[in-house]
């Protein structure tokens, strides 16, 4: 019978490999380990996640579990690999099974967190849901002061609702109708382009559960995505206005929706596919 | 849907109340009342301030236009 020692030595296999070739997960391995408390050493956050996680120490905020962390690490690679990482300004994984502290940490810009209006609830594992009076997020995100991939003329904000409550609004600004999108069917979902509505018909966000997208591509042209699928529309781009973007609110109107996710950037048309499947496996994998 | 309406005392008492990250902020509905959800009453960020919210009014929400 082999001791540990005597078993690394012996059996032809590297911690290393043992990672890669034993079908088991980090986490997993911790947890099952013969070696009881043993600490597995050699693993790695990504740099960018690590970073986030040292932001939530820093805040004083409780950390996800070891599973969830390493499932938003895995997020994190996802997103760099489909090249969606950089283009990102804004970015908030509300849904997390840890506390609602840490879903309010901006993963792209650590200068600002959510804040919280009215106490929308958290639901753990799903995200935020408002009350449709009165409560909603600040991402504290102003695309004028803040953007730096988010630019009149190429710009994308990106929701993902777990669930959905009546037709009421997604995200928006304080004054109504500005850069805005709701669960309705309709040509006034917005984009950097004041309070025109979409030429070419409406578009139809109205979807029970998903991602929701809009992105704009140049001057005069506007995409939309119910997770994939896509339409285009045009609206002429308007000098952008000075206030933080809201979730859940635009002008008086409020959405109690449950929202699991968050982002603006600059146009992600070529990575939404990717975009897409990383989340809903993050999501699906909570 | 029921929400808590505040009266000019108690929307300068509480309005913009702060903790963790968390803002009471009273809004305007339909006929121009200040108002905040219910589920501010059990919201663990609004504990300390309960006694006061409990003693908002009761009303019917409006939609504001």
């Amino acid at each position: 019978m082999s001791d540990w020692g005597q078993g690394a030595k012996n059996n032809n296999i590297g911690w290393g490999q043992g990672a890669v070739n034993n079908d088991i997960g980090w986490g997993s391995v911790h947890a099952n380990s013969w070696s009881g408390d043993t600490n597995i050493v050699g693993f790695a956050y990504d740099s960018d996640y690590q970073a986030i996680l040292d932001r939530g120490t820093a805040l004083g905020f409780t950390l996800p579990s070891d599973e969830e962390k390493l499932l938003q690490n895995q997020l994190v690679i996802d997103l760099k690999n489909s090249g969606a990482w950089t283009k990102i300004d804004c970015f908030y994984l509300f849904a997390t099974k840890s506390n609602s502290n840490f879903a309010r940490i901006d993963w792209k810009n650590f200068t600002h967190t959510a804040t919280l209006f009215n106490a929308p609830n958290f639901v753990s594992g799903k995200g935020f849901q408002g009350n449709g009076s009165s409560s909603y997020i600040d991402t504290n995100f102003n695309p004028v002061t803040d953007g730096v991939n988010y630019t009149q003329n190429n710009a994308s904000r990106y929701i993902f609702m777990d669930t959905a409550s009546g037709t009421g609004s997604l995200d928006g600004r304080s004054v109504a109708s500005i850069n805005n999108m709701a669960r309705t069917s309709s040509s006034n979902h917005r984009i950097n382009q004041g309070t025109t509505a979409l030429t070419g018909g409406s578009f139809d966000f109205t979807a029970t559960r998903g991602m929701k997208s809009i992105h704009r591509t140049s001057s005069t042209n506007v995409e939309l995505f119910n997770d994939t699928t896509q339409g285009s529309r045009t609206a002429n781009s308007a000098s952008m206005t000075s206030s933080n973007q809201l979730i859940l609110r635009s002008g008086s109107g409020y959405g109690a929706h449950t929202i699991s996710f968050y982002m603006n950037g600059a146009s992600m048309v070529a990575e939404n596919t990717a975009i897409v499947n990383a989340v809903n496996t993050y999501l699906n994998s909570l | 849907m029921l929400v808590l309406k505040a009266n000019t005392e108690q929307y300068n008492a509480l309005n913009y109340y702060e903790n963790n990250g968390n803002i009471l902020e009273f809004v305007k509905d339909g006929n121009d009342n200040w108002i905040v959800g219910m589920n501010v009453l059990t919201a663990e960020c609004f504990y300390e301030i309960w006694n006061e919210l409990s003693k908002l009014e009761t009303i019917e929400f409006i939609q504001n236009e």
